[in-house]
């Protein structure tokens, strides 16, 4: 029987998280995790998080609402949101006060450090835990001009960038050959100019690569013969599948 | 008078009018019926069971004390004919009526009934047979009828580890050899006089090297030629190196297809598309000439597009490696890349001539005027087929008058429009495929299955491999550098490389004689019908079938049953089944004793297992016991091509005759 209080005494709380120990490893570390909005954040570039993905237990100590207990060697006690976890290294088994689960792989012990899955992670927490794919904050559009102010008779030069902040090589994939599309908005933000409404695409699938800490310029040539005198707002879209960018909007005038 | 004599003379040109209308039969199309009889007897004894019921297209009989049914007018078609009988084992199979028939067919007395399960496997490729005729085939001074096989039949780099096959010269004595045998402890497994010569085939020990024994046999004098027992293969089947990674081709039914017909380079199939990689390896022998391959990109965007003007005579894609390399150099390798040439792939067409016209640029996008002058080139050069794997943006799916009005100029020149549905995940296909005139295509993935990404809907016609990120669709690939061109292959998705499956099919069909004007009904008949009974939004038609579109007939289910095997002789000892949508059969029908369970497609319906049908069977028998179950009875079913020269006698099948 495990009582909360009764083995603080005797169990010692995990307060390491030792990074160079994943690197005896092959193990896979998350990108982000939030658990009930509170973001733990492992100082190693993420991959993708699965379900037998493990993660250094000894992390969550900088969460609210939990505790964590080593019992013995092999055994570790957490108690979250006044619920109990007790499980061993190299047991699938999780003892709880909601009785016996089994989860997809055994925490693993490594250096003396303990290893859990985010199966586990899923059992404990619940809907509290959330993955946090930060791709998308990593991704970063941005559109220029060759001018700001034109005649009718000129024409308008877009350069889309799309910045990769990340410390890693991401991948922008599209259904089609299209990547982008363009807008001409005017004041009242109805579309004016589609670039894409004429065009036609390959239907094959295709996919960018962004070097880590890189960009990408793409160049579109519209022509405005057809504008008005007017202010105007040049927005761009990029179409990936995979990734959601933000439209960016640029400002210009025709004279 | 007067009156009523005109009323007289309109009777009578009334009457002759419809006497001659009424004897030719050409004018008015003529339902034909016909009549099916026959005797229901005992398997053990012959006797007649009085009281069986025989049923087909909705009509029943019973049978008398003589065994004896007749069912009259039945209209010309396809039905199921049955036949129960209490204490018996029911029997069904399909038969085609067109004309008047006597189907006799002894039943099986139920005893005791066992009941199997399982799924077959359907197979769209030969199962390797290695036989001692093939290989003896091979030997390049047989006879006249041996040189043909020789003609369809290759060696692959595989052989047999423990056999070796030697040739002797003219007249010598096999005897005297013996000690040479001895000394390899070499067993003859069999032999064949062959005019003069002499092959033996030798089973050789395991601890023999097979390399250093022909080599032995080699330097004899008395040896002619000694080498390993190669494997064999079909020519029908590509030996490019990488075809083992075209699943699309297998799931396309071409290997069986391809034994009918691989295409010819009188037919001009025009890859409308970012161009293409002309000197290609595996592309350049299937091009049209140079002045057929064209580029229309950024040209004059005034006028009639059917006063196309070239914007320069080389289609060569630009497209970097960055960009993705060369979508039309894709479409084009599986529409009619060069087969067995030692080199990458085959495509759907072994030759064809394929007219690249570039019109998307090297981001593949281009515009409808580029692409409207192209199809009147193609049109006007000759090309029988275009392919278009290309479409709007979802947002922007609206029918166009330039469109329909090129489409319509292909329609009128007998031109077949093949084009991709898109890869939106719309619940509607894209223009220009959505148009009556165009045969729109989606994509299915490995396990024939929709994508996920394919566009559906009311206007889809047929799918065909599309391929997905994690088994995409193999091809001549190459990309643009700097005024130079990479050559290669690779991997891509889409309902882009969906729609040249259909386009290359399109190409052998009329290669093999069928008329434009029917190959849009040719394939849609044909189809493998996926997704809900008949044409449905998810699968158009279904899955195309390059062997039953050749044949000229939609392949039926395969069926299952019980049989005893003797040699070439296959009786039938349950009930016959036929496999379902998920291709699994429960046979509750199985009489006692120890049988295969068999598997068999009669394509060519002559109550025959021969070349040409499907056939599988369980690789040993099932012991069937008295009520007795078995589960999980799987059988996997090949094509039997035509070089593998099998020929099985079925009994216990209805003896069918005309009357």
């Amino acid at each position: 029987m495990i009582k909360g209080s009764g083995v603080m005494k005797d169990y010692k709380l995990i307060i390491f998280l030792i990074i160079a120990v994943l690197a005896f490893s092959n193990i896979i570390l998350a990108e982000s995790l939030k658990i009930n909005e509170q973001s733990i954040n492992f100082n190693i570039e993420p991959e993708k998080i699965e379900q037998d993905s493990y993660l250094p237990i000894e992390q969550l100590k900088e969460l609210n609402d939990i505790s964590l207990y080593k019992i013995e060697d092999k055994k570790v006690l957490i108690i979250y949101k006044s619920n109990y976890f007790a499980f061993a290294i190299d047991s699938k088994l999780i003892n709880t006060n909601q009785g016996n689960k089994e989860i997809c792989c055994s925490p693993i012990k490594i250096n003396n450090h303990i290893l859990v899955p985010i199966d586990l992670l899923e059992l404990i927490f619940g809907s509290d835990l959330v993955i946090d794919n930060d791709n998308n904050n990593n991704i970063e559009l941005n559109i220029d001009l060759n001018q700001v102010q034109f005649n009718n008779q000129e024409k308008l030069n877009v350069k889309i960038i799309i910045h990769n902040n990340s410390e890693k090589e991401m991948s922008l994939q599209f259904n089609t050959s299209q990547v982008y599309n363009i807008f001409i908005k005017n004041k009242q933000n109805e579309v004016i100019y589609n670039w894409a409404q004429n065009k036609m695409f390959t239907q094959a699938f295709t996919t960018k690569i962004i070097d880590a800490k890189s960009k990408i310029e793409l160049q579109e040539e519209i022509n405005i013969t057809n504008l008005k005198i007017g202010t105007y707002y040049l927005e761009v879209q990029i179409v990936a599948n995979n990734i959601d960018i933000e439209n960016e909007k640029l400002k210009f005038e025709v004279l | 008078m007067k009156k009523y004599k005109t009323y007289y003379i309109a009777i009578i040109i009334i009457i002759l009018i419809t006497l001659i209308t009424g004897c030719s039969s050409n004018n008015i199309s003529e339902t034909k019926y016909y009549n099916i009889l026959g005797t229901i007897t005992t398997e053990e004894l012959g006797k007649p069971i009085e009281g069986s019921k025989v049923s087909i297209a909705g009509k029943t009989d019973i049978t008398d004390s003589n065994g004896n049914y007749s069912i009259n007018e039945i209209r010309s078609g396809t039905y199921s004919w049955q036949v129960t009988s209490d204490d018996y084992i029911d029997y069904s199979f399909d038969l085609t009526v067109n004309d008047d028939l006597q189907i006799d067919k002894t039943l099986t007395l139920i005893t005791k009934t066992a009941k199997i399960s399982g799924t077959v496997n359907i197979y769209n490729s030969s199962k390797n047979i290695i036989t001692q005729n093939n290989q003896l085939q091979s030997d390049q001074t047989s006879t006249n009828n041996s040189i043909n096989s020789i003609q369809k039949i290759k060696l692959d780099k595989s052989y047999k580890k423990d056999e070796i096959i030697v040739k002797y010269k003219e007249n010598t004595q096999t005897q005297p050899l013996n000690i040479i045998e001895k000394n390899n402890s070499l067993q003859k497994i069999n032999s064949i006089n062959n005019r003069k010569n002499n092959i033996v085939k030798y089973k050789v020990p395991d601890h023999k090297n097979i390399k250093d024994l022909i080599r032995k046999y080699n330097e004899m004098p008395e040896v002619k030629w000694a080498e390993p027992n190669y494997i064999l293969h079909s020519l029908a089947i590509p030996t490019d190196p990488e075809y083992g990674r075209q699943w699309n081709l297998i799931k396309s039914n071409l290997e069986a297809g391809w034994d009918i017909q691989q295409g010819k380079n009188k037919v001009i199939v025009a890859v409308i598309d970012t161009g293409i990689i002309l000197d290609h390896p595996d592309l350049e022998n299937n091009l049209v000439n140079d002045r057929l391959a064209v580029d229309f990109l950024d040209g004059n965007l005034t006028g009639e597009p059917s006063d196309y003007q070239i914007t320069d005579s080389d289609p060569t894609d630009e497209t970097t490696q960055l960009n993705g390399g060369s979508h039309g150099t894709h479409v084009s390798g599986i529409i009619g890349a060069e087969a067995n040439n030692t080199r990458g792939i085959s495509g759907v067409n072994w030759q064809v001539k394929i007219m690249p016209i570039r019109v998307l640029d090297a981001s593949g996008y281009g515009n409808n005027f580029d692409i409207a002058e192209a199809v009147y080139f193609a049109v006007d050069n000759g090309a029988q087929i275009i392919n278009l794997s290309l479409g709007r943006t979802s947002t922007y799916n609206t029918e166009s008058e330039l469109e329909k009005d090129y489409l319509d100029y292909a329609n009128q020149h007998n031109v077949i429009v093949i084009a991709a549905a898109g890869n939106n995940s719309e619940r509607q296909v894209m223009y220009p495929a959505k148009y009556d005139y165009s045969i729109a295509v989606g994509a299915v993935d490995i396990n024939n299955n929709i994508t996920n990404y394919s566009n559906t809907g009311s206007n889809l016609d047929l799918v065909a491999p599309g391929g997905t990120s994690g088994n995409g669709i193999y091809s001549t690939w190459g990309y643009y550098n700097s005024g130079s061109t990479y050559k290669g292959y690779a991997n891509m998705a889409g309902t882009s490389m969906a729609a040249p499956h259909v386009s290359g099919l399109a190409a052998l069909l009329i290669a093999n004689g069928v008329s434009p004007l029917n190959v849009r009904e040719r394939l849609t008949s044909t189809s493998i019908d996926l997704g809900d009974y008949g044409k449905d939004n998810e699968y158009g038609y279904g899955l195309i079938d390059a062997y039953g579109a050749l044949l000229n007939k939609r392949l039926k289910k395969p069926y299952v049953f019980a049989a005893e095997i003797i040699d070439e002789n296959i009786t039938i000892k349950s009930e016959l089944v036929k496999i379902g949508t998920d291709n699994t059969y429960n046979l509750n029908e199985v009489v006692p004793g120890e049988f295969h369970i068999v598997a068999w497609r009669d394509v060519n319906q002559n109550n025959r297992i021969d070349s040409g049908d499907y056939y599988g069977k369980t690789n040993s028998t099932i012991n069937i016991d008295k009520d007795s179950t078995f589960s999980n009875i799987n059988i996997d079913l090949y094509y039997l091509p035509v070089e593998q020269n099998i020929d099985y006698t079925v009994s216990g099948l209805a003896q069918i005759s005309k009357q």
